[in-house]
């Protein structure tokens, strides 16, 4: 990070490579498009890099990139003027596990992977952020608040009612 | 963990997420060239510029807006924003070793030995100094031309002149009606300051009853 701060562009590339996935995909859940979410991230690392000597190096990079991808991607959103909405889906590949499951029990799993995929793409806007943040992304409460430019105690809240919302949703189906 | 949750976890890895692109940072300049580029050429443009500011009355308003000297950005304002006054060691930040601020710093700190440091979350290290004029909150950060660490305003009643740290080293001197430093948050009202630069880091010295003797008086002190 010292490297870094003092105008080493390769330890800074180093360093965001290894969050940029995640980056990626929090622009992704907030454009809701795939070549937004790619320039809103990009912005967004150049403005890291032009805020650098402000980042207190004894912190963690991640949550104060998430914020400001999280900034980006919500701003251009704003200035798309519309409320874009990538669907959350399953990929086609099969859980792994050591043994090897019975074509029965594979299909049940798959389908009711699909099924709460289905119902957590189904909760409103805040609810599937929350929920995609903290448990799809696997982002910690500071860092989920860091993304969507919420305050931590706010995270935990709609987490817990978007949780019991899931669970309804998924009892019932 | 009940049941949902440990059924989201393991879903993780089963979401088709578009296709995560290839990085391509294209970085804006503030590479080492931006690093290294002579501040003495930067300072001697600043003077310049307010040499110019000064000397032309219809041309202050047109021409004196801001000015950079090392990180920090001063400008001119007609009124000051709404702001209180606040102690001078408000915004210090966390106490932090020597060699912490040094880390931060990225170079030897110049400050007073015998100090207790502070670290700001911006990257500013201050101290307080007992002067005989009170109070005075010394601080230092790194110098680089594209970013600005400390924010300040001033009205018309704030004097900003020259003055002469060292040979080959000029810094300003505001003082007259207090001004306004914006960043680092919060904003408060500053007293007199003496603010330099040595092409490493910008160096600062706030102190409500603080004379220009005494300053440069502590700025000697914190050599070179």
């Amino acid at each position: 990070m010292l490297r870094a701060q003092r105008g080493d562009e390769r330890a800074f590339a180093e360093l965001v490579r290894s969050e940029w996935e995640v980056a990626f995909r929090v622009a992704v859940l907030t454009t809701g498009d795939a070549g937004e979410a790619e320039d809103a991230a990009q912005e967004a690392v150049a403005k890291a890099w032009r805020a650098l000597l402000r980042f207190d190096p004894d912190r963690p990079l991640r949550p104060w990139l998430l914020r400001i991808v999280g900034n980006e991607a919500r701003n251009r959103r704003r200035s798309a003027g519309r409320r874009a909405r990538l669907a959350l889906r399953a990929t086609a590949a099969t859980p792994s596990g050591d043994a090897a499951p019975s074509p029965e029990s594979t299909l049940v799993a798959r389908d009711e992977r699909r099924r709460l995929l289905a119902d957590l793409d189904g909760l409103p806007d805040d609810a599937r952020a929350v929920l995609t943040c903290r448990y799809l992304l696997d982002l910690t409460e500071e860092e989920t608040a860091a993304a969507l430019g919420l305050r931590r105690g706010t995270v935990k809240s709609r987490t817990a009612r978007a949780l019991d919302r899931l669970r309804e949703l998924h009892d019932r189906g | 963990m009940t049941e949902v949750e440990r059924a989201l976890l393991e879903l993780a890895g089963d979401v088709a997420w578009p296709p995560t692109p290839e990085p391509s940072f294209r970085l804006p300049a503030r590479g080492r060239r931006e690093l290294r580029r002579p501040v003495l050429a930067a300072l001697a443009l600043a003077l310049a510029g307010l040499a110019i500011a000064f000397a032309v009355p219809a041309a202050r308003s047109a021409i004196l807006h801001f000015f950079r000297i090392g990180g920090a950005r001063i400008e001119r304002v007609r009124t000051l924003p709404p702001v209180r006054e606040r102690p001078l060691a408000a915004s210090l930040g966390r106490p932090v070793s020597r060699a912490a601020a040094r880390r931060a710093l990225g170079a030897p700190v110049r400050l007073p030995a015998a100090l207790q440091l502070h670290l700001s979350s911006s990257g500013i290290v201050s101290a307080l100094v007992a002067t005989s004029d009170g109070p005075v909150l010394a601080s230092e950060f790194r110098s680089v031309p594209a970013v600005v660490l400390v924010k300040k305003v001033a009205a018309s009643g704030t004097r900003i002149e020259t003055a002469s740290i060292r040979p080959g080293t000029t810094g300003f001197w505001l003082t007259g009606w207090p001004h306004v430093v914006l960043e680092p948050a919060p904003a408060r009202l500053a007293g007199n300051v003496l603010l330099w630069d040595d092409g490493r880091a910008t160096y600062r010295l706030e102190g409500r009853r603080l004379r220009l003797a005494t300053a440069l008086e502590i700025a000697r002190r914190m050599g070179r």
